[in-house]
């Protein structure tokens, strides 16, 4: 175990993460180029505009960030820390790693949780990279044919564009919202209560940031922030209560 | 002005950016792939084909389709070069999305618009920028970080983060729609969606393909106000 976590933390490991994370952030760059081009050309947006997307997105970015963070930390013990970077900071989601590493150290006979030989280890390295590589291949692949779909939409019916994207992204939404109250293996036997308690007071908070950023347009970039935290303080209250009312 | 927007659009923009787009995956899918390949022929862990074709086959049936349909249900959000940024970085739903929504709403963008597209490209990349600073702490001082936290709070912030973003990135959503009927048809749809015997993994992506079906018909019902 000792010399796989020396494998874990191998010189050539953490350099193949490092020139993962540094073309994210290439691309990154090149994409904002792109866009800032363009924009430049044709003044799409102001510079003012800019200024505030990109406090938006710092602002809106971080409580999702801490969140991640939270639940990566696991599989650090795991996997150890340059693949945890190159997982996590690209393609992945912790969530999913953790699954796919589990199956790998598995179908190699071993608990990923448990000792593990290197052969198991490696195992549990293929199943997720092979795992991101799905997500690459079809991204690659779809991304060209939908670009040529939209092209065509935009000429033919740019409202179908407007619809699309009020529609799909309110149902996902929507969606992804329920399935955190409803969770059917709730991590405390509130019955999702407190889940509920969470959603229900961000919701409520962001309908009221929203009316509050029409007199106060700062509130537009930081609504979503301080939504998101005043849910959880309202899960956190409620679960305590919750939790003595059941010690009583 | 109009034409010539259109035109630069299609002609030089979109090009440019699966351009960035195709070679950047195909690198990271490479480059990706060079860990397993180190520990398996350079440290010797080779753990033969059958087992890895077994962990492939596992994870496959897991999210097998969910690779095939979740590049085409995010694209209307992300667009081109959002859907080659976004499924490099990760993390859509609890990331991308909520900041691409709140940056188009703060500049009151229209979603499918240019003005869109670009506070798109600048959000996510804002973004991929943060959450790298994080995953950089993560893995440098983690166990620490943690540590220095008290407990509950850690807790809370990891059962109640997610559930509080996306209410409230839904009611943006809901209120950012342009009729509220489009917002009542995305609610009932979700609600069927929910109803149907479908499992958590698939009924975002089942609920993203809806979506994009309904819109095409609400588009041949609607009237036009794009002009």
């Amino acid at each position: 175990m000792d010399d796989l976590r020396s494998i874990m933390n191998d010189p050539v490991i953490w350099a193949i993460a490092a020139a993962l994370v540094a073309l994210v952030v290439m691309q990154a760059f090149l994409f904002i180029r792109l866009a800032l081009r363009f924009s430049g050309r044709f003044s799409i947006l102001s510079d003012k505009e800019k200024s505030v997307v990109y406090k938006t997105a710092t602002i809106n970015s971080i409580g999702p960030a801490v969140a991640i963070f939270i639940i990566a930390i696991s599989l650090i013990s795991i996997v150890g820390a340059p693949i945890t970077l190159m997982r996590i900071g690209v393609i992945g989601s912790a969530v999913f790693e953790l699954y796919a590493a589990g199956n790998g150290a598995k179908a190699a006979g071993a608990d990923i949780a448990g000792d593990m030989t290197l052969q198991a280890f490696t195992a549990a390295v293929w199943a997720m990279c092979l795992g991101g590589a799905g997500w690459l291949v079809s991204t690659m692949f779809f991304t060209w044919q939908l670009g040529k779909a939209q092209g065509k939409l935009r000429k033919s019916s740019p409202q179908a564009l407007l619809i699309m994207g009020a529609i799909t992204p309110t149902v996902i939404f929507f969606v992804l919202m329920m399935n955190e109250i409803l969770d059917k293996k709730p991590a405390t036997p509130l019955i999702g209560i407190d889940k509920l308690a969470a959603a229900a007071t961000a919701a409520i908070s962001m309908v009221v940031f929203r009316q509050l950023g029409k007199v106060a347009p700062w509130l537009k970039e930081w609504g979503l922030g301080f939504s998101l935290l005043l849910g959880v303080i309202a899960g956190y209250l409620v679960s305590v209560y919750m939790m003595q009312g059941m010690q009583e | 002005m109009t034409d010539r927007i259109e035109s630069y659009y299609s002609s030089t923009y979109i090009p440019a950016a699966h351009r960035i787009g195709q070679a950047s995956l195909a690198l990271a899918l490479a480059m990706s792939l060079l860990v397993p390949l180190y520990l398996s022929f350079v440290l010797g862990g080779w753990p033969g084909i059958a087992v890895i074709w077994t962990a492939f086959l596992i994870v496959a049936s897991f999210v097998g389709v969910i690779w095939l349909v979740e590049p085409v249900a995010y694209f209307p959000m992300l667009g081109v070069a959002g859907n080659y940024m976004s499924f490099l970085s990760g993390n859509i739903g609890n990331m991308r999305l909520p900041v691409t929504i709140a940056c188009q709403s703060a500049i009151g963008a229209e979603p499918g618009s240019y003005r869109a597209e670009v506070a798109a490209i600048l959000g996510i990349g804002v973004s991929v920028v943060v959450n790298l600073v994080f995953v950089l702490a993560l893995v440098l001082a983690g166990q620490a970080i943690i540590a220095a936290i008290p407990a509950p709070l850690v807790g809370a912030l990891k059962l109640y983060t997610f559930p509080a973003l996306y209410a409230a990135v839904f009611m943006m959503f809901f209120f950012n729609a342009k009729r509220p009927a489009w917002a009542v048809i995305a609610v009932a749809l979700g609600t069927t969606v929910l109803v149907l015997p479908i499992s958590e993994v698939f009924n975002i992506v089942a609920a993203g393909f809806a979506g994009i079906i309904v819109s095409l018909v609400v588009t041949r019902f609607a009237k036009d106000d794009t002009a």
